[in-house]
Parts: structure tokens; C-alpha cells; sequence
């Protein structure tokens, strides 16, 4: 009977984080990517922004949480978020990427601008898409609604 | 029998069905480590995947066939390999090796782009704004430019020769401090030339902090900062030019080029030329309308690469500016001569900017900065001539510790030389020269209290060589709501200024009035609290709303206010006997739809005064000369993205200034009316990187009244009769006993004008 009662706690637990998890994007560290990646091949998606950046901010707080859109990203892909001002060293595929400061607290990470540097020039928001070979796929520049995202996976 | 048959063709054709296929497997090593995540696939096929820990990969069930084997892995060299899987080789093992790149990426798909103004993640209350905000209603330098931002003012500070300074919340130029990339250009004789020359193609970002901004930036910033955020190399354009004119023959070009000098040094160029030769007076008061000028500001950014991204960078940058303004009929003979009138000032000025990160694991830089400036000039009869040097340095240590401190430890030096023929750097009737060391410590600890506050502390020591210790604390705090769309920030600090007044005071040298000090000048202390709030809110349809409201609040114990008003021929400067304040509130809201349409509004209102000992102990309340008590910001854009068609309305408003009347008799209103700048603008985008634009400034064609300018035209007071008090005594041809003065300035003069403009950005 504790068992039962112990079982159906568990299960309650299980099926709230499940909801939880179903309703904000789960956002894999850089740092979690490799394990990740070892335990199962996915495609990725990269979200390049700023803190200064009113777009990206657009699209955290509204495309990145749209439901139907979370349940597809969180179930088929591992997403990234890239601060592109971002200090710290960053693993990506087993290479390390550092920030490259222009002035006295000012600079771009070098990961940034090799993922989202698009016909010359580096934009905030930009997005880029790995396939499950961990091949870029595409990169979409300018700040992205639910449904875009959306018909792109369609 | 039969059966046997049917059993082996079914064989056989199973067989056959797996024979149709094989498999190639192989290892990638890189200096013989194996290469994990690198991708393996066939060319034009749809067989691909990844190699694993040991740098293995499988291609399973491949047809038979030739193929072109590709292994690729950002960063890496890609290896191609035919490969032939037939019935002979229906398993291909293979060793592949690559060898690590230069980082290099093949480029995809693009649509729109757009950014502008946003909050940064500091507990600093920082506004940002990027160069399509200011594109809106261009103006031929930045410092024209902040116009468009709310609570801002580009003051101009005299009638004749169009100089100005900044008003940040209601505080003059000498509160602000101005930086590029974070690097200080310390100065205290006309900051403003800080803001013109950087071409606007070259500049990502301008960050706006109102209020005490930091104990990293010294004392003085009371008012706030700015800081120019030049772009990076992989962001700017190749070429950038912009060319404007407009109605008014004002001619305005800007030049960008990035650069490589060598293997490692990045270069940014920039220059800008601003032009306008065109003696102009509609106003009829025998006066230029605008100050004519000639200006011409190079540029040069250098980023040297080093080892681990350390920071090294050096900027330069030399402004050369004529202008002079006055009697239309004037020309370069009559110069300092009382027949004709004008204010002429020949401007050269140099600044040399840098940031090093010393080559050790900790995170220590040196910012250094040194400018000259020099200013020959003549108001009417009256010469001032300039000369400041200042040189700067600092040494900054920052450190991480642990996951919520980040220290910033630093300490500085800084020297200013300032010398002009005025009595201000004479002693016994011999020169003088001012020499200022300032030299300085700091320390500030950044807080993550948690994933909601964050609490900024900092703590600063300068020590004067002319005024002795000075103390400075400041603190910042801010609150974000776990669904992040609502966000509180509250800062408090002091700040310490020593006054220049021939530096800051642009009517101290107008000869206009007779400069009086009643006393030695004492510091200006202050302390300051800010409160900011900022929630966003996402509509359903894609539209976004942010709303952003500041409470500001000064208080100044001692502050040195040029008193114009007790004697019209004088300018007094005393230390106040009271206290000062500067408070207000202001309310920005942006609005974004999803159908195109922007628009932004924002609306201060303030209140900035002095309470005065009036003599008998009792403290009077006393408006501030030449600050207006409302003021307000807008701007409407529309885009018509299919045919890349925008248009722009922008706007300001402001409200009544006091303004500095000569005595009772003076017929010149107390107060400037409401007035309003209007403008409008169409762009066409082309897909080449070509833009055209025009529109039309000054909509409403306001200007102020032609007896802005008292006494016009008797500039040198020829027919003043001055009583034996030196009080100006009424006559028939001067029946309001006034003087020359030029001083009564609240809104440029030009009034409606049209303007074209073409920009180019080529980026590689």
C-alpha cells in the first residue's frame, strides 16, 4: 500500500515536471551539448542575440514560448541559446570558441560570428540550424515568429 | 522439388537485395586523435551521419555505387574521397584524416533584419539605441542626433555662433561624460566635438545612461553618459558613404572604410565633412540665421588581433572646425574689430584613445586617452584662446568570483593642462596655467543575488590636487520578474565637479557681459537617485508594446549657476548659498505591430531649481534660466516592405524656458512659448545596397522671434548710454535700456527646409 502511494507521488511528480516541461523551452547548455549529442543525434538550433537587442528579446519572451512550438522543439531538437557578447570560452563540437573584445567592455565571441555571420555582416537575432549530421542547414536572419519557425520544420 | 526451387529464387533474391547495397565505415583523426561529431555523408545523397567518440562513423545499406565521401566538421579542413561500393567492395573500411582551419563557413538563406532601442542586462539603467533609430531624421552628427532621444536636449548656446552642449534630464554638458567603446574622452572644453566625426555607418550602438552611471568613470558623470559603440570588424561595412544636402546648402558627407593593415590589425576609417557657406537671414535682424561652418573629422579605429582575443585597440581622431556667425555683411578683415560684428572660432582639436589587456591570465587592462584642444577665437572684440591637454590613464582588474561576484578593481590618473588669456589662469597679472592631477581608485562588485536581483556596489577615492580628498560611493540594484517582462532598477550615488566656466560657460565669453567672480569657486557636490521600471507585454498578433518610466532626483549642496539677472551687463558667479535641485519623471513608450508601423513616444517632465539665501537667511525657490519644464519625443515609422518604401515622422516638443531677460524693461518675453520641430521622411531601399532619402525639417516652420537678439544692430553698444553705476540708462533710440545679447536662445533658427540624401553600404 506505502509502495502504491509512493508509486502514484512519483508518478504525480513525473507527469507535473512533464507539464511544466511541456510549456517553457528546455534550453540545452553548451556545457550539456556533448553528453546530449552522445545519447542521442538531433538536429540544433542556435539562437544568436544580445542583451541589448529588443528583437531577440521579442523572440525569447513570445516565439520561444508559443506551446505548439515548444513541444516540437523540446521533443526534436536541442536549442542553444548564444549571447553573442558572451565572455566565456565556449565548447561547441568538441572546439573552443572565445570572445574577442573591440573596447573596454564591448567585443563579439568568436562563435557568433562564425555561425551567424551572414553575407559579411553579423545580426541580432539570427538563427541557425543544424541538421541531425551536424551539418548547418540554414540560417535565418531577423527576428522570427512561432509560425515561421513552424512551417519550416512542416 | 518445385518448392526447393522457389525456397533457393527467394534465396537468391534476398540475397541479391542485400548485395544491391554495402557499407562503408571509417575513422577521422586529427593528428592522430580521433574527430568526434564530424559529419560523413555522400555527396547529392541522402546518406549521411556522424562520427562517434572514437571518430567512427557507418554509412549502412549504401546502393551500389561511386560516390564522393564527405567529411566535414566546422572548423575542420573537409576531406572528399570518391568512394566505390559494388559487389566486389560491398564494405569499405577507411582512415581519414583532416587537420583544424582557420574558422571559415559556407553562408545560407536571408530574410529582413531589424533592431533598435533596448534595455541592457546591467543593473545600470542603460538605453541603447542603434543607428535606424537614428536614421530616422538624419542630421549631419550625432550630436544633432540625441535630439531624438527623450530627456536629452542638444542645447545651442548662443545665438551667433550655434555652439551647444548636452542636457541630459536638465543638467548641462559638463555633467555627461563621453566615450568610444567604453574608452573615456576626458575633456572639459567642449565635449561635444566627442560626438561629431564618427560616421554613422561605423557605429552599432550609442548606449545612454542618465543619472550617476558608474564609479568607474570618475566623479563628473552626474548627469550621465554616453558611449559609441563603433562596430566590429565582422559587422561593418566594407565601404559606407552617406552624402545629404538640403535646401539650406548645408552639405553634410560621411565615409566608412574597413581595412586589414597586415595580418593582424583591423582597421576602421572614418570621416566626416560637414559644409555651410551660405550667409543666410530671413529673419531680417541683420544677423546669420545659422553659424557658417566648415568642419572636417577623420577617424581611425586600429584592433590589433593577439593572442587568447586579448584586447588591443587604438583609436585617433582630429577635428578641424572654422565657423563664425554675425553680421551678414562680415568678412575675415573685420576680425576682432568693432565695426563689424561677428563671433568667429577656428577649432583644432586631437584625441587619442586605447584599452591594452596586459598579456597575464587575469583580466587586467590599461585605458589610456589624451587630447589637445585648440580654440582661437574672437566674440565680437573680445579674443579667447584656448589650450587644454589632458591625459588619462587607468588600470582595471576584473575578476569573477565564484558564480555571483564580479569584481572591478581599478585605479586612475589623470592630468589636465589648461591655459587661455583670460584672468582665469593668471596670477599678479601673470599667466598661469591650470595644472589639475586627479589621480584616483575605485572597486565595484557586481551581485547575483539570485536568477531576480542583482545589486551593484561600488566605491570610489579621487584625491584633487587643488580641492583635496574626494569620496564617492554609488549603488545600483535591479529586480527582473522570473517571466522576465518586468524589470525594476533603482540606482543612488554622489558626484564631485570642479566648474570651469570658461569652459562650460559659453556666455562668459560673448564680451556681451562682463564676467564677475564674488568669490574663489568652490566644488559642486551632489547626490543622486534614480528608479526605473520597464515591462513589455507581447500581443497575440505579433505586436509589441514596452513601456519604460524613470523618476530622477538630484540634489546639489553647492553648484555654480552663472547669475545674469541682478546686473544686465554682468555674469556672476558666486558659490550657491542654498542648495540646487534637478528632479522629474519620464515615460517612454514603444509601440511595434506586426503590420509594419512603429512607433515610439516619450515625455519628460522636470523641475530644476535652486533655492537661494535671499540675504536675509530665508531661501527662495529659483527656476533654472534655459530649461524647459516639459518636454516630449516621438517618432512614426512605416515600412512598405515589398517595395522597401519607409516613412518616418518624428517630432519634438517643449515646454516654456525661463529665459535670461536684460532687467525689468526688457520687452523680450520672460518665458519662450511651447514650440515644436516637425519632420518627415520617405526612404527607398534598393537591393544593392543603395539608399535614397529626403524629407522635409522644421514642418511647422517654427522659428524664434526675430528680436531673439537684443540690439541687433548696435552690436558693440555704440549708442548705450551707461549711467555712472554702469547701469544702461533709457534713451530715445534705446527706450528699454538694454545691451547687445545674444544670449537669448531657446530654438535654432532655421525654420522649413528640404533635404536629399543618398547612402551606400557595401559589405563583403
Amino acid at each position: 500500500m506505502k509502495k502504491g502511494i509512493l508509486i502514484l507521488i512519483f508518478a504525480w511528480f513525473g507527469l507535473y515536471t512533464t507539464q511544466v516541461e511541456a510549456q517553457t523551452l528546455q534550453w540545452t547548455s553548451f556545457e550539456h551539448l556533448n553528453d546530449s549529442l552522445r545519447k542521442e543525434r538531433r538536429p540544433l538550433l542556435i539562437f544568436i542575440h544580445t542583451d541589448w537587442c529588443k528583437y531577440c528579446k521579442m523572440m525569447e519572451l513570445k516565439t520561444f514560448t508559443e506551446p505548439e512550438l515548444v513541444k516540437v522543439l523540446n521533443a526534436q531538437f536541442y536549442c542553444l541559446d548564444l549571447n553573442a557578447e558572451d565572455t566565456r570560452t565556449i565548447l561547441f563540437l568538441n572546439k573552443k570558441y572565445k570572445f574577442k573584445p573591440t573596447g573596454v567592455n564591448t567585443g563579439v565571441h568568436e562563435l557568433a560570428e562564425l555561425l551567424g555571420t551572414d553575407k559579411g555582416r553579423l545580426t541580432y537575432p539570427t538563427t541557425v540550424f543544424f541538421d541531425q549530421h551536424l551539418q548547418l542547414q540554414n540560417r535565418m536572419v531577423g527576428a522570427l515568429e512561432a509560425k515561421q519557425l513552424q512551417q519550416l520544420f512542416e | 522439388m518445385k518448392k526447393l526451387y522457389v525456397l533457393l529464387a527467394f534465396l537468391l533474391v534476398q540475397l541479391s537485395a542485400y548485395a544491391q547495397t554495402g557499407s562503408i565505415r571509417g575513422t577521422v583523426t586529427v593528428k592522430g586523435k580521433p574527430l568526434e561529431f564530424a559529419t560523413a555523408a555522400l555527396k547529392g545523397t541522402q546518406y549521411g551521419t556522424t562520427t562517434n567518440e572514437l571518430g567512427v562513423f557507418e554509412l549502412k545499406n549504401v546502393k551500389y555505387g561511386t560516390y564522393q565521401l564527405v567529411i566535414s566538421s566546422i572548423g575542420y579542413r573537409n576531406i572528399t574521397k570518391a568512394v566505390t561500393i559494388s559487389e566486389a567492395k560491398f564494405f569499405q573500411e577507411l582512415t581519414l584524416q583532416t587537420e583544424e582551419l582557420e574558422n571559415s563557413l559556407s553562408e545560407v538563406v536571408v530574410t529582413g533584419t531589424m533592431k533598435e532601442v533596448s534595455k541592457l542586462d546591467s543593473p545600470v539603467p542603460v538605453e541603447i539605441y542603434t543607428p535606424v533609430f537614428f536614421k530616422r531624421n538624419p542630421v549631419p552628427n550625432l550630436f544633432e542626433s540625441l535630439q531624438n532621444i527623450n530627456g536629452i536636449r542638444p542645447q545651442l548656446n548662443c545665438n551667433v555662433c550655434n555652439t551647444g552642449d548636452i542636457h541630459i534630464n536638465g543638467l548641462e554638458g559638463p555633467y555627461t561624460m563621453i566615450m568610444i567603446d567604453g574608452m573615456p574622452i576626458v575633456s572639459g572644453l567642449s565635449t561635444v566635438y566627442g560626438l561629431s566625426g564618427i560616421p554613422s555607418a561605423l557605429i552599432e550602438r550609442v548606449e545612454i545612461v542618465k543619472g550617476p552611471a558608474s564609479t568607474l568613470y570618475g566623479s563628473e558623470a552626474v548627469g550621465g553618459l554616453i558611449n559609441v559603440i563603433t562596430k566590429k570588424p565582422s559587422s561593418a561595412p566594407l565601404v559606407s558613404a552617406d552624402v545629404m544636402g538640403t535646401s539650406w546648402s548645408e552639405f553634410n558627407t560621411d565615409l566608412g572604410v574597413k581595412y586589414r593593415v597586415g595580418e593582424k590589425v583591423q582597421s576602421l576609417f572614418g570621416l566626416n565633412y560637414f559644409n555651410f557657406q551660405q550667409p543666410t537671414d530671413k529673419n531680417g535682424d541683420g544677423f546669420t540665421d545659422i553659424t557658417l561652418q566648415n568642419r572636417i573629422s577623420l577617424f581611425n579605429k586600429f584592433s590589433v588581433e593577439r593572442k587568447d582575443n586579448r584586447l588591443f585597440t587604438v583609436g585617433a581622431r582630429y577635428v578641424y572646425e572654422d565657423r563664425w556667425g554675425g553680421q551678414t555683411q562680415w568678412t575675415p578683415k573685420y576680425r576682432g574689430s568693432n565695426e563689424v560684428y561677428a563671433e568667429t572660432i577656428q577649432t583644432k582639436r586631437w584625441e587619442v584613445i586605447g584599452a591594452y589587456q596586459l598579456p597575464i591570465k587575469e583580466k587586467i587592462t590599461f585605458q589610456f586617452s589624451a587630447n589637445g584642444h585648440n580654440q582661437d577665437s574672437y566674440y565680437g572684440t573680445t579674443p579667447f584662446n584656448a589650450l587644454q591637454t589632458i591625459a588619462f590613464g587607468q588600470l582595471t582588474w576584473d575578476k569573477k568570483a565564484g558564480e555571483n561576484h564580479d569584481f572591478l578593481i581599478g585605479t586612475a590618473l589623470r592630468y589636465t593642462h589648461y591655459d587661455d588669456n583670460t584672468p582665469a589662469t593668471a596670477t599678479d597679472g601673470r599667466n598661469a596655467p591650470s595644472v589639475v592631477k586627479l589621480p584616483g581608485i575605485f572597486a565595484q562588485d557586481e551581485i547575483s543575488l539570485n536568477a531576480n536581483n542583482k545589486l551593484l556596489l561600488g566605491l570610489r577615492y579621487d584625491y584633487n590636487s587643488v580641492h583635496g580628498s574626494i569620496l564617492t560611493p554609488r549603488l545600483n540594484y535591479k529586480w527582473t520578474s522570473t517571466d522576465k517582462r518586468n524589470v525594476l532598477r533603482a540606482s543612488f550615488g554622489n558626484g564631485y565637479r570642479v566648474a570651469n566656466v570658461f569652459t562650460e560657460d559659453h556666455a562668459a565669453l560673448t564680451g556681451a557681459r562682463q564676467v564677475v567672480f564674488t568669490e574663489e569657486l568652490k566644488p559642486e557636490r551632489s547626490w543622486n537617485g534614480n528608479v526605473n521600471y520597464v515591462r513589455k507585454f507581447f500581443l497575440t498578433n505579433g505586436s509589441f508594446i514596452g513601456l519604460d518610466a524613470t523618476a530622477f532626483y538630484t540634489y546639489f549642496n553647492n553648484r555654480i549657476i552663472p547669475d545674469y539677472l541682478t546686473d544686465p551687463n554682468k555674469i556672476i558667479y558666486s558659490n550657491l548659498a542654498g542648495n540646487a535641485v534637478s528632479r522629474g519623471i519620464s515615460l517612454n513608450v514603444d509601440f511595434s505591430f506586426a503590420n509594419g508601423l512603429k512607433a515610439m513616444a516619450g515625455a519628460t517632465a522636470m523641475d530644476v531649481f535652486q533655492r537661494e539665501d535671499n540675504g536675509s537667511g530665508e531661501l527662495v525657490k529659483m527656476t533654472q534660466l534655459l530649461t524647459e519644464k516639459f518636454t516630449g519625443v516621438w517618432s512614426v515609422s512605416y515600412s512598405f516592405q515589398r517595395i522597401g518604401l519607409s516613412i518616418d515622422y518624428t517630432g519634438n516638443l517643449y515646454g516654456p524656458m525661463k529665459l535670461p531677460t536684460l532687467g525689468p524693461m526688457d520687452p523680450r518675453p520672460e518665458y519662450s512659448p511651447w514650440w515644436s520641430l516637425q519632420n518627415i521622411q520617405v526612404t527607398k531601399k534598393f537591393n544593392n545596397g543603395l539608399e535614397i532619402y529626403g524629407g522635409v525639417k522644421n514642418l511647422l516652420n517654427f522659428t524664434p522671434p526675430r528680436d531673439a537678439i537684443a540690439r541687433a544692430f548696435d552690436p558693440f553698444d555704440k549708442q548705450v548710454t551707461f549711467g555712472a553705476d554702469g547701469q544702461v540708462i533709457p534713451t530715445p533710440n534705446n527706450p528699454n535700456a538694454l545691451t547687445f545679447d545674444p544670449s537669448y536662445v531657446y530654438a535654432p533658427n532655421q525654420g522649413i527646409r528640404t533635404f536629399l540624401g543618398i547612402r551606400y553600404n557595401l559589405f563583403k
